[in-house]
C-alpha cells in the first residue's frame, strides 16, 4: 500500500469522527427546535387494543440454468395475526389466526422467450433491472417480492376489517419500477375498512436531521436519553418533496415504541383513521417482547416464517431435483447450477479464477 | 386466457401445538437413542417416562432418559435481564412454537410394526424419520408390546398412568431374581406381594426367612399388615425359632422349629460371624474335618470345637478362643437341640411339606434382632434343602422352590460367599428347580458372578452409585438408568429382565388397600377370613 494514499484515507475518516464528536459534544443542537417528540402511553386494557397482522416476504434462489440467464426461485409470503390478551393478570401474545404463508416458485429470466410466457410484471422488472449486470437477479427477485407483498396487502386489506395491518419496510415506491401505484387501492381498502396501516423500516437511509448518521442511529445514539418514555417524531412532508427517486404513500415517524428500544425506527403510517396517538400506543402494546422490545411481535414472527423459505433451502432443492432430472438435467449441472439465497453461484467463473490466482 | 395479476392464495399452518403430541424427532441413532424436541413445558416429561414415536411404518416404545436445554446464544445473553414490563418468550405463542424448547434423550426399547400380523416386534436396529410426533403410549399398544401368558399378573401400573403391567411368573421362578432398595423404601412390601402372586400362579412355593415377622398372618410390624397366611391360609406353613411377646401373639398354626446341633457344618458357622478371620477358618475346618472321620465321635460340632483343638499343632491359641468366642451365642439358642434317634427335625418336616404343596416361614419371633443368628439359620436351612433337592431320585418330581433371602449381600459378598450355599444355588438352581430371590440394600457388596446370574431385577430407589451401578450392569445404556433409579419416589420401581418385556417404571399397587389386593388376587374373601368364617360356625358370611 502506498503511503500516501493510507494518510488520504486516515484524513478522510478523522474527518468523519471529528463531526460526529462535534455532535457528541453539544447533545441538543442538532435537534431542530421546532421538532417535539410525543410520548405516548400504553391503555391500561390491552385486551380491546384491535388484532394486528403483520406481511413480511422473504425469496431463496434454488437454481441457476448457466449461461441461460436464468434461475428458480422459491418466494414465500408469511401472515401472521396476534391480538393481546390477559391470563391470570398476565399479558399473552396469541395467535388470532393460524399462521398463513403464500408459496410461489418461479422462473426469473431476462431470456425473452421466458419472458414472453409470464405475467407482464416479470417483463417490467426485467427491462427495470437488467442494466445492474452481476445484481440484475437480486433485484428482479426483491421487487418480485415486492410486488407479491403488496398483492398480498391488496388481498387481505379487502378481507379484513377492524385491525392494524403492519407491513416489513417503509411504505414508498421506486419510480424507475413498475406499479408505482400498486398502494393506492390498498389505501383505499383500508379506510373502507377502518384498517389501520403502517410499515416499519428494520434500518433506514434517512438523514432529515442532516447529520453524518442515519437517523435511526442519531436519534438513539443523541437523544434516548431526551426522550426516555415511548414517542414519535412526524417527519415533515416537505423532506421527501426535494427527492425524486420515489413516492411516499403515507406519513412517515421516527418512533421508539417501547423505552428499552434497542433503536428508533421509521413508520411510515398508510391509514390511521386520524388518530395516530391510539395507533402508536397500539403499535407499543405489540412491542414489549423480552427479547426484542421496541420491535412489534407480528413483525418478528412473521419475519421468522418468511425467512424460513431460507433455512429449508436444500429441502426444496432435493425436492426439485427429482423433477429437474426428469427433463434430463445431469448431475453436473446440478452441481454447476447450484446457487445461495441471492443467485449468487457456488464455484462459478470467479471463484475458480480466484483460487488459480491463490 | 392469460392472466394479468397473480393469484394470491394463502395457506394455513396448523396450530403448532397439538394436544396428543409430545414433541417431534430432531436426531435418531441406533448407538445413542432418538433425541425429541419438546413441544410444550420439558417439566411436564420426567426421567423413565415412556413415549411413542409414530410413524407409517412402525411405533418406536421408548423411555425418557435425559431431558436437557440445548445450548442457546438468546437465552445466555438475556438470563437475568429485568423482565419488567416486559412480556417473556412464555407467554408469546411463535409461529414455530415456544421460543426456547427443551430436548429428550429417548431410549427406544422396542419397535412395533404397525401391521403386527406379519412382523414381530423388534429391538432398536432401525431408525424413525425426523419430524415423526412423539406421543403417549395407549392401553392398547402396552398389550401389545408387554403381551400376556397364563402365568402373568401386574403388581402395579405404568408410572403416570393406570395401564396394568403384565409380569411373567412363571418365568421369574425359574432363575434368580432381585429386589434392591435402599433401607425403609418398601422392599418387604414389594416382596410381599411378589410372594402373594407367585402363591396365586402357583409357579412354586416359597421358603422365607422372615425376621421381622411380616409375613405370617399379620405383620408384627408398625403397620400391621396382612401376611402372606392372611391370603392363603392353607398353603403356608409357619415355623417359630423363638416365642413371641403375648401382645403379638396371633393363632397361626406355627409350628417349633427345632435343629439338630449334629446337623451344623463349618459353613453355617463361617456365615453366621460374617468376619471370622482365615486362621480362625482354618480352625474350624481342621477340627470339623477330624470330627467327621470319626464315626464314634459325636457329631455336635459346637461341642466338639469348645473341646478339642488345643492338641492341634497347626491351630494357633488365639484363633481357638476366637472361634470358641463367636460360637459361645449358639448355647443360648433353645432350638438348636440334640438330635432324637429316627425323629425327624423341623428341617426334614418343612422338606415334606413343601412336597406337599406348601410354602415356607421361618417366623424368628424373639430372636428377630439377632442377625448372626438369621446368617446361621438362612444357611443351614438352605444347604439342607440344596441336599435333598440335589438329591432327589431321577424320577421324584419335587416342586419348585423359591428361597426368598433378605440381606443377600450378607451371605454373597465374596468373603464369605465360598463358605456359604447360596454361590452354588445361584449357579446350579436351574437343574434342582431351587431358585434365589434376593432382597437387597447393597447390591454393590453382592459377588459379581452372583449378580450377573440375577434374571430379573425390581430396582426402588437407591442412593449409593455403586449400588446403581450394580443393579442397572446389564442393561443396554446403564449409565442413562442412574438418575432415573435415583430419582424414583415410594413404591415406583424399575423392572427389566426375562419377566417382563422391556424395562419398565411401575407405580407398584398400595398394599394396604386389602380390597384392592384381594381383587387382584381374584379372591372374594382371603382363606384366613373362610377359617374364621367356619371357626365361627357363620354359615351366611361364608356365602357373602
Amino acid at each position: 500500500m502506498r503511503k500516501e494514499e493510507i494518510h488520504e484515507v486516515i484524513k478522510l475518516i478523522n474527518s468523519v469522527k471529528t463531526e460526529a464528536s462535534k455532535t457528541d459534544s453539544d447533545k441538543t443542537t442538532p435537534f431542530p427546535p421546532e421538532l417535539k417528540a410525543i410520548e405516548f402511553e400504553i391503555p391500561i386494557n390491552v385486551e380491546n387494543i384491535p388484532p394486528c397482522i403483520a406481511v413480511d416476504g422473504s425469496y431463496t434462489f434454488l437454481f441457476s440454468l448457466l449461461g441461460a440467464d436464468t434461475w428458480i426461485v422459491l418466494f414465500r409470503i408469511a401472515l401472521m395475526e396476534y391480538k393481546i390478551s390477559r391470563k391470570n393478570s398476565k399479558i399473552h401474545y396469541l395467535q388470532n389466526s393460524p399462521p398463513k404463508y403464500f408459496d410461489h416458485l418461479t422462473v426469473i429470466s431476462f431470456h425473452p422467450d421466458i419472458l414472453k410466457q409470464q405475467l407482464s410484471i416479470y417483463r417490467e422488472i426485467a427491462s427495470g433491472t437488467v442494466q445492474y449486470q452481476e445484481r440484475k437477479a437480486s433485484l428482479f427477485a426483491s421487487s418480485l417480492l415486492s410486488y407479491y407483498e403488496q398483492r398480498a396487502l391488496e388481498k387481505i386489506t379487502e378481507e379484513r376489517s377492524n385491525c392494524i395491518i403492519l407491513k416489513d419496510g417503509a411504505l414508498l415506491s421506486y419510480k424507475a419500477l413498475p406499479r408505482t401505484s400498486m398502494y393506492e387501492p390498498i389505501l383505499k381498502n383500508c379506510r373502507e375498512n377502518a384498517i389501520q396501516f403502517g410499515g416499519i423500516s428494520k434500518s433506514t437511509q434517512m438523514r432529515f436531521f442532516k447529520n453524518i448518521f442515519t437517523d435511526d442511529y442519531f436519534l438513539t445514539r443523541f437523544y434516548n436519553r431526551r426522550f426516555p418514555q415511548p414517542s414519535y417524531i412526524p417527519i415533515s412532508e416537505n423532506y421527501f418533496k426535494t427527492q425524486t427517486r420515489y413516492d411516499v404513500w403515507g406519513k412517515v415517524y421516527l418512533a421508539k415504541l417501547h423505552e428499552a428500544a434497542p433503536k428508533w425506527f421509521r413508520v411510515d403510517i398508510g391509514y390511521d383513521a386520524e388518530n395516530t396517538q391510539a395507533l402508536f400506543s397500539a403499535l407499543g402494546a405489540y412491542s414489549k417482547y423480552h427479547l426484542l422490545p421496541g420491535y412489534p411481535i407480528p413483525l418478528i414472527e412473521a419475519h421468522k416464517l418468511a425467512k424460513s423459505v431460507r433455512d429449508l433451502k436444500g429441502l426444496y432443492e432435493g425436492e426439485l431435483i427429482d423433477y429437474l432430472k426428469q427433463i434430463g438435467i445431469s448431475p453436473e449441472e446440478f452441481i454447476t447450477g447450484e446457487v445461495d439465497f441471492e443467485g449468487r453461484e457456488y464455484g462459478s467463473f470467479h471463484d475458480l479464477l480466484d483460487q488459480l490466482s491463490k | 386466457m392469460k392472466k394479468k395479476e397473480e393469484d394470491m392464495k394463502f395457506e394455513e399452518i396448523p396450530t403448532p401445538i397439538e394436544k396428543e403430541k409430545i414433541g417431534e424427532v430432531c436426531l435418531a441413532d441406533t448407538e445413542t437413542g432418538i433425541i425429541l424436541k419438546i413441544q410444550k413445558r420439558p417439566d411436564e416429561l420426567k426421567l423413565g417416562q415412556p413415549i411413542i414415536v409414530d410413524t407409517d411404518k412402525f411405533l418406536y416404545y421408548s423411555m425418557v432418559n435425559r431431558l436437557f436445554y440445548p445450548p442457546n446464544d438468546v437465552v445466555m445473553k438475556f438470563a437475568n435481564t429485568s423482565l419488567t414490563n416486559l412480556i417473556p418468550a412464555s407467554q408469546v405463542e411463535g409461529v414455530r412454537g415456544k421460543e426456547f424448547y427443551g430436548l429428550a434423550n429417548l431410549d427406544c426399547l422396542k419397535i412395533i410394526p404397525i401391521d403386527t400380523t406379519n412382523e414381530e416386534l423388534r429391538e432398536f436396529d432401525t431408525i424413525p424419520p425426523v419430524f415423526a410426533k412423539c406421543r403417549s403410549i395407549t392401553e392398547e399398544e402396552i398389550k401389545i408390546i408387554f403381551g400376556e401368558t397364563p402365568t402373568s399378573d401386574s403388581i402395579g401400573t405404568l408410572r403416570g398412568f393406570n395401564y396394568k403391567i403384565p409380569i411373567d411368573f412363571g418365568t421369574l421362578v425359574k432363575k434368580p431374581f432381585g429386589v434392591f432398595g435402599r433401607t425403609g423404601i418398601g422392599k418387604s412390601i414389594l416382596n410381599k406381594l411378589l410372594c402373594l402372586f407367585i402363591l396365586k400362579q402357583k409357579v412354586s412355593r416359597l421358603l422365607i426367612f422372615d425376621m421381622q415377622g411380616e409375613y405370617g398372618l399379620v405383620s408384627r410390624g408398625e403397620d400391621r399388615s396382612k401376611g402372606l397366611k392372611h391370603y392363603f391360609h392353607d398353603e403356608i406353613q409357619i415355623y417359630r425359632l423363638g416365642d413371641v411377646n403375648q401382645k403379638e401373639k396371633v393363632i397361626d398354626d406355627a409350628e417349633p422349629f427345632k435343629f439338630y446341633r449334629e446337623n451344623i457344618t463349618s459353613g453355617d458357622i463361617i456365615a453366621s460371624s460374617q468376619t471370622l478371620g482365615e486362621p480362625s477358618i482354618n480352625a474350624l475346618h481342621i477340627l470339623e474335618t477330624k470330627m467327621r472321620s470319626d464315626p464314634k465321635q459325636s457329631q455336635d460340632l459346637l461341642n466338639y470345637i469348645n473341646n478339642n483343638g488345643e492338641e492341634e499343632p497347626n491351630i494357633f491359641r488365639s484363633s481357638l478362643i476366637a472361634l470358641r468366642n463367636r460360637i459361645s451365642r449358639f448355647h443360648k439358642y433353645s432350638f438348636l437341640v440334640p438330635k432324637i434317634p429316627n425323629t425327624p427335625d423341623s428341617i426334614q418336616n418343612m422338606f415334606e411339606q413343601i412336597q406337599k404343596g406348601k410354602s415356607v416361614v421361618i417366623d424368628f419371633g424373639t430372636y428377630g434382632v439377632d442377625k448372626f443368628l438369621y446368617y446361621f439359620i438362612a444357611n443351614a436351612i438352605t444347604r439342607r434343602l440344596y441336599q435333598m433337592y440335589s438329591l432327589r431320585e431321577e424320577n421324584e418330581d419335587l416342586p419348585p422352590l423359591v428361597v426368598v433371602l433378605e440381606e443377600a449381600h450378607k451371605f454373597l459378598h465374596p468373603g464369605v460367599i465360598r463358605y456359604t450355599i447360596f454361590d452354588r444355588i445361584a449357579r446350579e438352581m436351574r437343574k434342582f428347580q431351587l431358585t434365589l430371590a434376593f432382597v437387597d440394600q447393597r447390591p454393590s457388596q453382592i459377588d459379581e458372578e452372583v449378580m450377573s446370574q440375577v434374571a430379573t431385577r425390581f430396582i426402588m430407589h437407591l442412593i449409593d452409585s455403586r449400588d446403581i451401578d450394580k443393579t442397572v450392569g446389564t442393561l443396554r445404556n446403564p449409565t442413562e438408568y442412574r438418575k432415573i433409579i435415583s430419582g424414583l419416589l415410594k413404591r415406583e420401581c424399575l423392572i427389566y429382565g426375562d419377566a417382563i418385556t422391556v424395562p419398565t417404571i411401575i407405580r407398584i399397587m398400595d398394599y394396604h388397600k386389602e380390597d384392592d389386593l384381594k381383587k387382584a388376587l381374584k379372591m372374594i374373601k382371603t382363606q384366613a377370613e373362610v377359617k374364621n368364617d367356619i371357626m365361627k360356625g357363620d354359615a351366611k358370611a361364608l356365602f357373602k
